[in-house]
């Protein structure tokens, strides 16, 4: 590899290195200075979460080569503080609780650094604007925005430092209660250490190589050119696998790498692990192999004919049906005055968490197998990888790292199976770290569903029947889909009272990306269908949407739809919180005046606009010149 | 990934001729922003380029001059500098407005308007903007060690999608645009989100009106995002010229130039905006020459088209 010298400040101190001449710097802080708080999220300039200062501007530090730093000073989020001596942003992201999974934070602190640094005095819409270029998933920025401002009005003076140590210790409950967040420090100070971020000595890197095909079988996989390649030391495949190779959340039927044939485009068939990242992707180059392309299945519906199996053993493409009967819908429909059907459909959608699969893997002296990763579920990762391994459960540890946002994404097993076996084949520390473009295409998403509705509903606004059908593509493998039927099919019908109901949700395996767990497990595709169907019977029957939920809401007593009976319902003082903070204006959604009074109030926003900072108001920004 | 062997920085169009000359493999880059991002899967994936040279530091590109008719700019000024420049801010407002709705301050810092110009995205956001200022391009190159220089219209150099007038003995030396002291202006764009977007739709307006205030006495327009590349709205801009300010003519206007669309996506979506946005723009220029219309033309433009019942 062609090296490079570069003399430098960071943090203060003059450097002197001879660095791989193709870093970023992003790669050089993170690789040689182990200044791991400057993380990677993107690698395309899209999220922020890798922002640092060069000669005082803040930049990307994934779009900048390292010798285009060559001579100048660099300020990461190490200088800024450290947890037993914030800065007073730092402090006031503690307040806040402004840190949450913590992987944007870092590149948070040094927007809103760089914010107060050049623009003491910023308004909210002008911190809104400057901090656009860094992302967050968990937060909702709220929180952070407050966080500034409150950082800004104690550098100014005009909030006292002491506002920093305004916790409430409850005596009864924690709910609603501004509590400290104890992991925060660590958080805002970007010490601490995601999977990613973990090294250890010998350490190889491991890459994999995925399929390009939704459905072949594999003909002939060859190893030899990339095994050539200076630096690899193992290549993994399916024939590496000593115990139970299938694995799954409810259904065991994913193999660790591909056996045979691949059933989605990105599937892993084998994996690399060498001595530095750039030998392992020059493998994974290297390696050739031949398809035979096999009809492949995209549509759920056409999946579930049967013509084509994505898994022959099972002889059919369902994953799972979960029915619900209820009362008499023929009944039901009979006594309402009002049908309406309705087909919906949603998206495959997925998780962005900001902190991409990362894991680190290794033999320990006890020669136990050690799995870091951050990991949703690793007690039942723990007991799969037993089996796939064929190690007693005592020779298998893993240690959840913190997760930098997961949303579900991070619950079912996906390269952990990879990792563990580079580690026990080469006796040597392995680690994964996925780019975004490789996450996003291998690893398992919001299941897309396909609903089918029928509502029947009287005149005074009161559900009489509903029949809801939704089918939902899997994808490839099991994964969460079993479960994610389930909620989808208990909660579907959403907390409303009917007493005639019948509710089928199917999943069905085809050659798309494998489909899991995300947030609301199933219950966001149906019961969306439910709220949808009575914002429309509210129109028709010209009733307030507010009200025909209130007509129809649970309360205690009442029967749910799979009839257990509820001790308590909270949904009518929801829904009139929720009327009260969005200020609506009453009536049917359609019978108001031209102009809707209920837009434009201090609790709902304008659509989004930008030029705070172009007001010749804002010309005390101090990079104006 | 991004791999390469060196990592050559000129400072002067000397040495960067001299490298081009030498060099067999290479690739210029200037703010690397769009660069680093192309080197990755899904795109070029892993690429290897023996030289990269990067011209940001060469004293040429870097020309920054403000006369009474003119700004010249070289091409490796940064976005950021169009945002944060007091005279800049003062007398050429299109261009903090094009620049804020650029990327994100970050990357501003970086991304230069030479490079977003090379690019010759169809979606680029300073194109149109530079279009509306009337920009020529100034090419430097070298024949036999005797350099020369060509000038052209920004329209003439960008010949199609990432195509440009450029040979590979030529490099893009800096921009002229014309002062638009007295005009005002705006800028409208939408995209997916706020910052960091690739524009769907962005529309640069840049009129000038009479001192009775009653008539256009000059109107520039120009789109990005709806066809292969940024174009001026010529139809729209000779038919407000010399034309009385009011709500009928905008109108009328903002559906001249709707053949321009030529998509691969959206197409109806972006003709619904595209009149909005020749429409708001105006509106918004001339609110900055305290003349408002009725603030709800647009919706009395669709008052026709009567909400029904959303099922």
């Amino acid at each position: 590899m062609h090296k490079l010298n570069i003399a430098l400040e960071i943090n203060g101190k003059k450097i002197i290195r001879e660095v791989n001449s193709h870093y970023r710097l992003l790669d050089f802080l993170r690789e040689d200075l182990d200044l791991t708080g400057t993380k990677e999220g993107c690698g395309a300039g899209e999220c922020g979460t890798c922002s640092v200062f060069v000669n005082g501007k803040l930049v990307k530090s994934c779009l900048m080569p390292v010798a285009k730093v060559n001579g100048m000073k660099i300020e990461t989020i190490e200088k800024q503080g450290s947890p037993d001596n914030l800065s007073i942003i730092q402090k006031a992201f503690f307040s806040q609780g402004a840190s949450q999974c913590g992987f944007c934070i870092p590149g948070m602190v040094m927007a809103a650094t760089s914010i107060l640094r050049t623009n003491p005095k910023a308004n909210i819409e002008e911190i809104k604007e400057e901090m656009g270029g860094n992302i967050c998933r968990c937060t909702g920025y709220q929180k952070i925005f407050e966080a500034v401002e409150i950082a800004r009005d104690v550098i100014s003076g005009k909030l006292n430092e002491s506002f920093f140590e305004n916790y409430e210790k409850p005596e009864k409950s924690y709910l609603g209660a501004n509590v400290k967040r104890i992991d925060a420090p660590s958080k805002v100070t970007g010490r601490l250490k995601y999977a990613a971020d973990m090294k250890m000595p010998n350490m190889l890197h491991m890459q994999v190589f995925r399929s390009s095909r939704p459905h072949a079988k594999i003909e002939n996989l060859n190893l030899t050119k990339a095994l050539a390649v200076t630096g690899v030391e193992t290549i993994v495949t399916c024939n590496d696998i000593p115990g139970i190779d299938n694995f799954g959340v409810f259904i065991e039927d994913q193999p660790v790498l591909a056996r045979g044939k691949v059933r989605y485009v990105g599937e892993a068939i084998a994996a690399v692990a060498a001595t530095t990242l750039e030998a392992a992707r020059e493998a994974i180059s290297k390696i050739e192999i031949s398809y035979k392309d096999l009809p492949a299945l995209f549509d759920p519906e056409e999946a579930l004919k049967d013509k084509i199996l994505i898994h022959e053993e099972y002889k059919t493409n369902l994953v799972k049906h979960i029915p619900i009967r209820k009362g008499n819908i023929e009944k039901g429909f009979a006594n309402s005055d009002l049908i309406v059907e309705e087909n919906f459909t949603t998206q495959q959608v997925e998780h962005a968490y900001l902190e991409p699969m990362a894991g680190l893997s290794y033999v320990d002296p006890d020669g136990v197998l050690v799995i870091i990763s951050p990991s949703q579920n690793i007690t039942h990762h723990r007991h799969m990888m037993s089996k796939i391994m064929k190690l007693p459960i005592h020779k298998v540890r893993f240690i959840m790292s913190p997760v930098g946002g997961g949303f579900g994404g991070k619950e079912d097993m996906i390269y952990q199976g990879m990792l563990a076996l580079c580690a026990m084949k080469t006796r040597l520390p392995v680690r994964y770290v996925m780019t975004r473009e490789e996450d996003i295409i291998s690893t398992a998403k919001r299941h897309p569903s396909r609903t089918n509705y029928k509502i029947g509903i009287s005149k005074n606004g009161k559900i009489q029947a509903v029949k809801l059908k939704m089918i939902c593509d899997g994808g490839a493998y099991g994964c969460s889909t079993e479960g994610v039927m389930r909620k989808g099919a208990i909660l579907g019908c959403g907390p409303y009272k009917i007493d005639n109901l019948e509710v089928d949700t199917i999943g069905v395996y085809t050659n798309n990306t494998p489909s899991g767990a995300f947030r609301s497990f199933g219950a966001f595709q149906s019961e969306f269908t439910t709220e949808s169907m009575l914002d429309i019977c509210a129109e028709k029957l010209s009733i307030d949407p507010f009200e025909i939920r209130r007509i129809n809401a649970f309360v205690a007593g009442d029967l749910t739809h799979t009839k257990q009976k509820l001790n308590s319902a909270s949904i009518k003082t929801v829904l009139s919180e929720l009327e009260k903070l969005s200020s609506w204006e009453k009536g049917p959604s359609n019978c108001r005046g031209k102009n809707r009074k209920d837009l434009n109030s201090n609790d709902n926003r304008l659509s989004c606009e930008l030029g705070a900072r172009l007001s010749s108001s804002s010309d005390e920004i101090s990079g104006i010149k | 990934m991004l791999r390469y062997d060196n990592y050559f920085i000129p400072k002067n169009l000397d040495d960067y001729f001299n490298l081009t000359q030498s060099l067999n493999d290479y690739r210029i880059v200037a703010g690397c922003t769009d660069t680093l991002p192309w080197a990755r899967e899904g795109r070029a994936g892993d690429v290897y380029i023996k030289n990269i040279i990067d011209v940001s530091k060469i004293d040429d590109l870097n020309i920054f001059k403000i006369e009474k008719d003119k700004i010249t700019l070289g091409s490796a000024i940064t976005f950021q500098k169009l945002f944060l420049d007091k005279i800049i801010r003062k007398d050429f407002k299109i261009l903090p407005q094009v620049a804020v709705w650029f990327a994100d301050d970050q990357i501003r810092e970086q991304a230069t308007i030479g490079g977003n110009i090379v690019n010759a995205s169809p979606a680029a956001d300073g194109t149109p903007a530079f279009l509306t200022l009337n920009c020529k391009v100034i090419i430097v190159g070298q024949d036999n060690k005797k350099k020369y220089q060509r000038n052209l219209k920004l329209e003439n150099f960008i010949l199609g999608r990432n195509k440009v007038d450029l040979k590979n003995n030529e490099i893009l030396s800096h921009l002229e645009m014309d002062n638009i002291k007295g005009y005002n202006c705006s800028f409208e764009k939408v995209g997916h989100r706020r910052s960091l977007v690739i524009s769907t739709v962005c529309v640069s307006c840049v009129i000038k009106i009479s001192s009775d205030q009653k008539t256009f006495t000059d109107v520039r327009l120009a789109v990005a995002g709806v066809c292969e590349i940024p174009k001026r709205l010529i139809k729209a801009e000779n038919f407000l010229i010399g034309k009385l300010i009011n709500e009928d003519n905008i109108i009328k206007a903002s559906i001249l130039d709707i053949d321009i669309i030529n998509s691969r996506t959206r197409v109806a979506y972006r003709k619904e905006v595209l009149k909005n946005f020749i429409i708001r723009s105006i509106i918004n220029s001339l609110k900055k020459a305290k003349i408002s219309l009725k603030e709800n033309i647009i919706n009395n433009f669709y008052s026709n088209k009567k909400e029904n019942i959303h099922a």
